[in-house]
């Protein structure tokens, strides 16, 4: 049957590839074709006892033939790496109905050894873009970073079980490091994800060599001190260089805090539209840029438009850019009993409240070493609107638990404070 | 239709281990035992059965015949108590597979039972089950002892092996 479509013929397909599970895509092909009509009873049960026999083979393999039956999720598993690889054969067939057809026309065996052949060279693939990451990785001290690159994917390699679990992404592949804008997780199996992610790897490493180590160690000095963070090298590195593009000074990393207010004031909630345009001005330093680099950063500064809006609003735009000295040195509450005196308290109070920044703000709150005197400072009124939001954004972890914690006790015991309800807004629900 | 996984049968090679239980009357024969036609079928019902109770599925030759032609030689068996025998011994068998975590080979778990069955158990298949099979369990798991094994790790370790992957 044949229908027209913007004045040609297109062939009427019963299959629909949007109607198959992607994830288990020959069986889905199988059930649906039979529903179709594209194949017969007979052909759908021919297909079904093919598969088994090639199972009972492959469990004979599996057992070395030591074992003549297995627990039936080891069968399972076994049957869904044979179906994997037939999927990978047989997905790449754009017209559905010819897909289905080819599963009674040709041995599923020629087809599971087309899929394995593939995947050999998917392995190929990616252990070539593996070399390529480890030639121009960046040097740096984070450790989700240097830990997927020198261990994670290495460990991939040896653990993804090509002949009995093919189908199996879970078990051999997990990646700390998280990519600014990472690939979609699609059913084509465990080695495509990892060539996607390698290839996206790669990119992002290949944007942040146009810049000198020592200022990505600079601006990492900030976002992540002690090189534990979940952090995204690359995009630390494209918004402060797009935003150092912007204030004419391509080539540089470091930002002042005078550099980002000066940015939130030009350029306001366009400040998006802007990075995208500013980062346009590397493309003749990168070989290649036109192959991903545009598309990827647009999708990397998309994806945190609405935030970095936000971040202008609440003026919390450190959150996005590292800038010299903005970075508040956390109080350690390393001496609890040690309190200020109260004259102390007071005009350490009474400084913070007259402090036109909250950089400064923070540097002051700094100064104090028991989190009583910290909690009363916030008690105290020295920060006001949405400076409580920016504060706690600067905040560590340790910190914002022990001050979540302490404002819990405070709503127990009925007593209400601007900074409780400022704190319960910046927090994640849980 | 149900293309899933669940609706293939626990035994998908029915008429084949039929053909089989009755070849294994062949070597039986010897020491007088004997299955019909009817009892063979009875006995591949139970097979079935006692899979999906221990969540196992068989393929290829059954682990039955190699049952029966280890124990047909046994002291204790007589035509009289034969089926029910093969009966026991398909549920003690499959479940003791998964006890010793599948690290045993069918052959090596038969050999055992067999030697347990006919020398310190005298017999008795309760002895065999929760003496000698849960201690031989219980050791496979501790990993104080390590017999011939059909290890899934080994193969996924082999299979590692055989991605070819050299980084030094």
């Amino acid at each position: 049957m044949n229908n027209m479509n913007n004045g040609s013929l297109q062939k009427y397909n019963p299959i629909k590839r949007e109607v198959l599970n992607s994830d288990d895509y020959m069986r889905s092909l199988v059930e649906e074709a039979y529903r179709t009509d594209v194949i017969t009873e007979e052909e759908y049960k021919s297909i079904v006892a093919s598969l088994m026999l090639i199972l009972s083979n492959e469990v004979l393999r599996f057992t070395k033939g030591k074992s003549s039956s297995v627990r039936t999720e080891v069968a399972k598993s076994l049957l869904d790496s044979i179906c994997f690889k037939i999927g990978v054969t047989i997905k790449s067939i754009p017209d559905c109905s010819n897909a289905a057809r080819m599963l009674v026309t040709t041995p599923l065996t020629e087809l599971i050894s087309i899929g394995e052949r593939r995947i050999n060279s998917y392995l190929r693939t990616a252990l070539s873009f593996y070399k390529k990451i480890l030639a121009n990785r960046i040097v740096t001290t984070n450790e989700s970073y240097n830990r997927t690159l020198d261990k994670e994917i290495k460990r991939f390699f040896k653990r993804y079980n090509k002949s009995f679990a093919a189908h199996d992404m879970t078990a051999a592949l997990d990646l700390s490091y998280q990519l600014a804008t990472p690939p979609r997780n699609t059913s084509d199996g465990a080695v495509s994800y990892l060539i996607r992610y390698e290839k996206t790897l790669y990119w992002e490493n290949e944007f942040c060599s146009l810049f000198l180590e020592n200022d990505i160690k600079e601006i990492l000095k900030n976002a992540d001190p002690d090189g534990e963070s979940q952090i995204n090298i690359f995009e630390k590195v494209l918004y402060n260089s797009c935003a150092n593009a912007l204030l004419g000074d391509p080539g540089q990393l470091v930002l002042t805090v005078g550099d980002i207010e000066y940015l939130a004031d030009k350029f306001d909630k366009k400040l998006p539209e802007a990075l995208l345009r500013a980062s346009e001005v590397f493309s003749p330093k990168i070989r290649g840029w036109d192959e991903f680099l545009p598309g990827y950063i647009k999708k990397t500064i998309a994806s945190s438009a609405g935030l970095l809006r936000n971040a202008i609003n609440n003026g919390a735009l450190f959150s996005f850019f590292t800038a010299e000295g903005a970075k508040v040195e956390e109080p350690s509450f390393i001496d609890s009993e040690k309190r200020l005196s109260d004259e102390a308290f007071r005009d350490l109070a009474d400084e913070i409240r007259f402090c036109d920044t909250i950089e400064k703000k923070l540097s002051l709150f700094s100064k104090v070493s028991s989190l009583s005197d910290f909690i009363d400072l916030l008690e105290s009124e020295c920060l006001y609107d949405d400076e409580y939001k920016q504060f706690y954004s600067f905040l560590g972890e340790d910190i914002l638990k022990l001050l979540s914690e302490k404002a819990v006790q405070l709503e127990d015991s009925g007593s209400s404070s601007e900074w409780v309800a400022e704190l319960a807004d910046f927090l994640p629900d849980e | 239709m149900d293309f899933g996984f669940s609706v293939v049968p626990a035994d998908v090679f029915k008429e084949k281990a039929l053909g089989e239980l009755l070849e294994a009357n062949n070597k039986s024969a010897e020491f007088g035992l004997v299955l019909t036609r009817e009892e063979a079928s009875q006995l591949i019902e139970v097979k079935s059965h006692e899979l999906s109770a221990a969540g196992r599925i068989e393929f290829g030759s059954s682990a039955l015949k190699e049952i029966i032609e280890a124990f047909c030689d046994s002291p204790y068996l007589n035509r009289q108590n034969y089926t029910d025998f093969l009966s026991e011994m398909l549920e003690i068998f499959y479940s003791y597979k998964n006890e010793t975590l599948d690290l045993v080979s069918d052959s090596d778990l038969i050999s055992y039972m067999k030697a347990c069955f006919n020398g310190v158990c005298q017999g008795s298949t309760e002895l065999l089950k929760t003496r000698e099979l849960d201690e031989l369990s219980r050791q496979i798991r501790s990993g104080d002892i390590s017999l011939t094994v059909a290890d899934p790790a080994d193969e996924f370790i082999t299979a590692a092996e055989e991605n070819e992957i050299e980084f030094n």
